[in-house]
This record gives structure tokens, C-alpha cells and sequence, in this order.
């Protein structure tokens, strides 16, 4: 299973994600990996809403997700593969799942979060998480569109005082 | 289906792909404004000659003409124009002395050439002047106006576009060329000659193991910008081996390349037009019509009572001798008489008549079907490098008028009549020798390719640095953005393959990727108010001076992720 983007974008599916990102990177198969959004039938309806006609839906927990890129089914498909939050791609990761690179799109700000940008606002679980993909020589690249800049996401939390 | 001829089988479409690099102020001979100056003399003067000449007769002559805009834009420059009318007063001046030399030594046959010359010279002027007013290309727009041919567009300075890292540098060579053809010639164009029918596919880009892109294909920004076809090589479509030419007679002679076997890759005919998925139409190279023109060996430009174009009179430089034979060396070449082509252009003409009636005959008795035979060559082929070409022009159209059996037809107009009914996956292709990019990406060509992309992301990120400038940093913006499509021209790493203008085309990429370079620095530093910096910056104005209406710097915003970086 080609995997065409990693992104995590606390909103999931939404119109940047369509009509940006999948118009660039020609993904044919979203695969939603979120624990609580694949137990819970109402949110996937919606998610279906979001996804264009003629792109496939997987909304799977983190254990169906990993087994599915182990197990390299659907291997004719361009994955896009979504993430709500940086410590579900640790997980990921850590259950043998290789990764090079990540695009941290869209962490929104809520109570006890830090802006660090635009569109990156993240606690101490998200970058304790980071800091652990970062140290197995993933690149975290911060990018709201395709054609943006990419910003390292590391340098950034160090340059706002939140990393050493 | 025909429109005129009830009985035809099919479609003659001639196609004419003018072409000259940026020589404004970069040298005069042998390299430099000297290639327009003899392409306006030996070619495109005798050209338009010829075609309001069969207009006159109520011959149409529905050929379709490529101008690239960095042509048009030289062939509308009052500097080289004024330059041009210098250039044509030198060349008679040197066929009257010829006249004095010769007639003191008796020599009748020199002495015929001479005059020969004097006169053909002195009428290129005339005409020049009093039937064109000096605006060459309002004269080739007159004609598409009336519809007696279409002319249309090309990249903006020739730049070889499968190769280019970036889709931004595609889009703006494409764009500018697009504004410079309307600004020209009052209206958008239809169709579009790629600089050397070089094309690619749409592919998908890696950028990590798990990030990958799409990169449209180059009709699918032809279409973007309001174009509805473009030409490809015949095995592009064909299939089977790229057509190669033997020995072509291009503008910059000779070049060999390793040949690519395309056997397997796709199996179409080019005796009809194919859709792409894009929507975007293409038209393939007739071989067997391109071979009889380009074979150095056996096409008509061969032909032993043609002038000999490499030998030259040692004081004048004007051409004397016939080719004779290619077996014949120069020392042995024989007096050129001009009579003795006429014939020959006469047969030649009949003969190419025939054979694009057998071919068409041919397809409508198998397919039942109007078909089409796509000839394209390089305008300076005609006149320039093969001197009866011009005149061998006027021959073709005229017997194929009388032709019941060919309908001569410009490509937009086949292509409104003839819709394509399959659609079709291309190769990446051009026409150039071994059928891929190799005359433009080689051992001696490789450093450049690394300067060109250096350049296009630096493009793509003052873009991004720039969004609002001011007035002097939007002026010195596009004044960059020219010298990219400088350095960007395909005819550099070409001139350099050939071995003809090694040096030459050396230099000039590494002027412009100077002029780049020292602009860009000048406007990083926040320099660009210095007397210092206005100095240079006119004298670079002044000397590159194309598409001053047509060139935003914008054109090379971003299209796709930036690269990585390291």
C-alpha cells in the first residue's frame, strides 16, 4: 500500500484536505487512523460525507491500521493517511510501521495548548511525541497547503522555547 | 471530412516552425544577430513573398506557422531591424564588388552569380520596405487574419520543457509565450509548437517513502492555458523505432545520439489526430514526408544542382557553387546555375505532390477514412540552409491546389472539421535524435541542467518573498524573471551538443545566469536605489529586452511541494 502522505490534522477530512492535498498528491484512498472515530458510528458518517465520490474510506483504530500497511493489502492504492494528533503516529510507528516523513498540518488550539504557529498549537503530550518520531529520523514538516514552505516543526518548537 | 475537394482523401498539413534565439547585443558573426539577420533575408522575407504571392493567384496556401516569441519579439525590434536594414546593404554592396572583380577577370559565370545576387538582394529590400513596411510580422498576421494560415505559439524563449525540475518554470515559459503571441498578433492561439515536439507524461514524484506528488503532464498545462493542440514525432505515436533522419540538415548541422527503440510503447497511425486525457489534441510527424526533405542523404535538399550552402567565395562570402554531389568535397564543388534548379524543384515538387497522394490514397482505401499527413520542418530549413526551399514551397502548394485528391489544410481547421475519435497515451518523446532528451541532457550538457534548477526554486521562492514589491523591486522582479527564460533556452545545451557555437552558447548561458545571480543579490541587499545597481541595471535592460508587457515574475509561483530540504 503506497502511502502518499502522512498527515496529522486535528480536523481530519475537511475542504483544505480535499481540495488541496488531494488534488496534488492524486490519493484514491483515505485511511483515517483514530481509535475513538473508529468506534463511533456517527463520526465515520460524517467523515464519508467529506470524502469525494471517488475516493475510498478506511476509518480503523490504530492496531487495524498498522496490520493493514504490515500486511501491504490494497497495495494498487495511493494512501492518505490521517491522524488527529502526533501520539497516534508514535503508536503507529511503534508498531513497526516505517515512516520518513510527516506533515503536521492542522493541531488547533484548546485549553492548555501553546501556539506555535499559524496553524500548530500543541501540549506537552504532542511534543513529547514529536520529539520521539524526530529522534527515529522522521521529518516533521509543518504545511497547511501543498505548496507552502515546509517548516521544520522541531526547529520550530525549539525556536518558541518548548524543546531544547 | 474535406471541405473543399469532394474528391480528396484526405489532409496536407504543412507545418513551419519558425525559430532563432536571443541575439540582441550578444555577438554578430559568426554567432549572434547575424542568424536573424540572414533568417529574415534568406527565409522569412522569401517566405512572405511567396504566400501573398499565391494569394494573389486565389491560392490559399493553409500553412501553419510556429513563431516563438522570442522571435517575434526580435523580428519586431527597431534596434535589430535597423541592424537588418545595415546587414542588407552590406550584402549588395559585396555583390557589386563581386560585379567589378569578375568582370575584370572575365569570370562569366561568377559574374553571372554576382548579378544574380545583386538583384536578388536588392528585391529582398525593396520589397522589405515598400510592400511590408518593415513589420515583417503584421505580414504574417495580415495572412492568419484573412485565414490563409495559422499561426501558432510556442514557449516563450524555446526552453526545453520535460526537463525543467519545476512545474512553475513550465507554466511561465508557457504563459509568457502565450502573452507575447496575443500582444503580436491581437488574438490567443490555438495550437502550440513544443520547442523539439519534446513532451512528458503526467508521473508521480517522490519526495519520501511515504510522500509522493503528481506532476501533470505538459498538455495538461497546454490545456490550463487555452491550448487545443500540439505536435508530437511520429514515433511518439507509431511506435517502433524514433525517426532519426540520417545526416539531418538543421539549422546547427549534424548530430548523432544513441537511438531509443519505442517497439513497444504505443501503436497509433499519424494520418489522424488523437485526444489526450487531458482534452488536448495531438498531431503526429508524417515520417515518410519528413524523411524526403531532412535526409542528408537522399532528400531533396540534396540534389547535386542545389546550392552548395557550406562553401563560400573568400572575399565576398556569397555562395557559388552548386552541391554537385555529397561525394564531392568542397575544393571540387561545381559553379552553381541558378537555372538548372529550376527544374529540379519542378520535379522535386511533383514528386512530394505524388507522394503525399499515395499516402493518403493509401490510408483512405485501408480505413475508409479522411485522414491527414502532418509535415513539419524548421522554417530556416527553406531559404537559408536549402536555398531553392522557398521556392520548392510555392511549387508544393500550388500543384497540391490542383490536386483533386490532397486538400490543403491548416491544423486548427483540420482539427474543426476532424475531431479526434480515440484517445491516446504518449511517451515522453521529442524529435530529436534518438527520439528522447538526449541532444539536451548529455555529459557536456549536464552542468547546465543543475544552474536551470538551482534558478527555478530560487524563482519560486523570491516569488514567495515578494508577494507585494514595490514598484522598482516589481521592475527588477521581472527583469529576473526574463534572464530565467534566457538561461532556460533549449537552443543553448543544443548549440553546444552540435559542437557549432560551443563556446558561444557557453558564454551566453553563463551571462545570463551572471545577470540572474547579481540581480537577485542587488535586491536581496535591499540595493536597488544605488546608482551603482541603476547603471547595471539598465545596461541588462537594455541588451535583454523581450516580453517587456508579457513577463510577471508571479508566473513562477509555486505549483507543487517545495523540494526537501536537507
Amino acid at each position: 500500500m503506497p502511502l502518499v502522505l502522512v498527515r496529522i490534522d486535528d480536523r481530519l477530512i475537511h475542504g483544505q484536505v480535499v481540495e488541496g492535498w488531494l488534488r496534488t498528491i492524486h490519493a484514491n484512498h483515505i485511511i483515517v487512523a483514530n481509535d475513538e472515530v473508529a468506534g463511533d458510528e456517527m463520526q465515520c458518517a460524517l467523515l464519508s460525507l467529506a470524502t469525494p465520490n471517488n475516493v475510498k474510506l478506511s476509518v480503523l483504530n490504530i492496531e487495524q491500521t498498522a496490520k493493514q500497511i504490515l500486511d501491504n493489502t490494497m497495495k494498487d492504492d495511493r494512501v492518505l493517511l490521517l491522524f488527529s494528533n502526533p501520539v497516534d503516529v508514535l503508536r503507529l510507528v511503534e508498531k513497526g510501521v516505517e515512516l520518513e516523513s510527516i506533515n503536521v498540518g492542522g493541531l488547533h488550539f484548546y485549553e492548555g495548548k501553546t501556539q506555535v504557529s499559524k496553524a500548530l498549537c500543541v501540549d506537552n503530550k504532542d511534543i513529547q511525541a514529536l520529539l520521539s518520531l524526530g529522534k527515529k529520523g522522521i521529518k516533521l514538516e509543518a504545511r497547511i497547503v501543498p505548496t507552502d514552505e515546509r517548516i521544520d516543526v522541531l526547529e520550530m518548537l525549539v525556536k518558541c522555547g518548548l524543546l531544547e | 471530412m474535406s471541405t473543399n475537394k469532394k474528391q480528396a482523401y484526405g489532409a496536407f498539413c504543412l507545418v513551419l516552425h519558425s525559430h532563432l534565439p536571443f541575439t540582441r547585443k550578444a555577438g554578430v558573426w559568426p554567432f549572434g544577430e547575424e542568424w536573424l539577420y540572414e533568417g529574415l533575408m534568406e527565409t522569412y522575407i522569401p517566405l512572405l513573398e511567396i504566400l501573398y504571392d499565391l494569394k494573389k493567384k486565389n491560392i490559399s496556401p493553409q500553412f501553419t506557422v510556429s513563431i516563438t516569441p522570442v522571435l517575434m519579439e526580435q523580428l519586431a525590434d527597431p534596434y535589430l531591424l535597423s541592424r537588418f536594414e545595415q546587414f542588407i546593404d552590406d550584402k549588395i554592396r559585396r555583390a557589386e564588388e563581386d560585379i567589378k572583380r569578375f568582370e575584370q577577370s572575365t569570370n562569366h559565370e561568377f559574374l553571372h552569380l554576382a548579378k544574380f545576387y545583386k538583384t536578388l538582394f536588392s528585391d529582398v529590400k525593396k520589397v522589405y520596405f515598400e510592400r511590408y513596411n518593415r513589420d515583417v510580422l503584421s505580414a504574417f498576421r495580415k495572412l492568419q487574419e484573412e485565414g490563409h494560415i495559422e499561426i501558432i505559439t510556442c514557449a516563450a524563449t524555446h526552453g526545453y520543457l520535460p526537463l525543467f525540475k519545476r512545474d512553475s518554470s513550465i507554466q511561465a515559459q508557457l504563459a509568457a509565450g502565450i502573452e507575447v503571441y496575443k500582444k503580436h498578433m491581437g488574438t490567443a492561439p490555438r495550437g502550440i509548437w513544443l520547442p523539439e515536439c519534446a513532451y512528458r507524461p503526467g508521473y508521480y514524484q517522490n519526495v519520501t517513502k511515504n510522500e509522493s506528488y503528481y506532476k501533470p503532464g505538459i498538455d495538461e498545462f497546454l490545456v490550463k492555458n487555452g491550448i487545443q493542440y500540439f505536435i508530437s514525432d511520429s514515433h511518439a505515436i507509431e511506435g517502433g523505432e524514433a525517426f532519426w533522419g540520417g545526416k539531418r540538415v538543421g539549422l546547427y548541422g549534424e548530430i548523432f545520439s544513441p537511438k531509443i527503440d519505442y517497439q513497444h510503447k504505443v501503436q497509433g497511425t499519424n494520418f489522424k489526430p488523437y485526444l489526450l486525457k487531458s482534452g488536448c489534441t495531438v498531431f503526429g510527424r508524417c515520417k515518410d514526408t519528413g524523411l524526403q526533405v531532412w535526409s542528408g542523404d537522399w532528400g531533396y535538399p540534396a540534389d547535386g544542382s542545389y546550392r552548395e550552402f557550406h562553401k563560400r567565395e573568400s572575399q565576398s562570402g556569397l555562395q557559388y557553387w552548386r552541391i554537385t554531389s555529397r561525394q564531392v568535397s568542397l575544393g571540387l564543388k561545381e559553379v552553381y546555375v541558378p537555372a538548372n534548379a529550376i527544374p529540379r524543384i519542378n520535379e522535386n515538387s511533383y514528386h512530394f505532390n505524388h507522394l503525399v497522394e499515395g499516402l493518403l490514397s493509401k490510408y483512405f482505401h485501408e480505413e475508409k477514412t479522411f485522414g491527414m499527413v502532418a509535415a513539419p520542418y524548421d522554417t530556416e530549413l527553406f531559404g537559408h540552409w536549402w536555398f531553392e526551399g522557398v521556392a520548392w514551397l510555392k511549387a508544393i502548394a500550388e500543384k497540391m491546389y490542383y490536386n483533386p485528391y490532397v486538400e490543403q489544410m491548416t491544423l486548427g481547421k483540420y482539427l474543426e472539421a476532424n475531431p479526434p475519435q480515440q484517445v491516446i497515451e504518449l511517451p515522453e518523446s521529442s524529435w530529436g535524435e534518438g527520439g528522447k532528451h538526449y541532444v539536451w541532457m548529455n555529459k557536456d550538457t549536464e552542468w547546465m541542467w543543475s544552474y536551470i534548477d538551482e534558478v527555478e526554486i530560487i524563482m519560486e521562492n523570491l516569488v514567495e518573498k515578494y508577494p507585494q514589491p514595490n514598484d522598482k523591486q516589481k521592475e527588477v522582479l521581472d527583469q529576473i524573471s526574463r534572464e530565467v527564460l534566457l538561461l532556460q533556452s533549449s537552443d543553448w545545451p543544443f548549440l553546444i551538443t552540435t559542437g557549432q557555437a560551443k563556446e558561444y552558447s557557453s558564454e551566453r548561458f553563463l551571462v545570463h545566469y551572471q545577470r540572474f545571480v547579481r540581480l537577485t543579490d542587488y535586491l536581496n541587499k535591499n540595493m536597488c536605489h544605488t546608482p551603482e545597481f541603476e547603471d547595471y541595471f539598465q545596461k541588462v535592460k537594455d541588451i535583454d529586452n523581450l516580453f517587456m508587457d508579457s513577463v510577471d515574475y508571479k508566473m513562477y509561483k509555486r505549483k507543487e511541494p517545495p523540494p526537501l530540504t536537507k
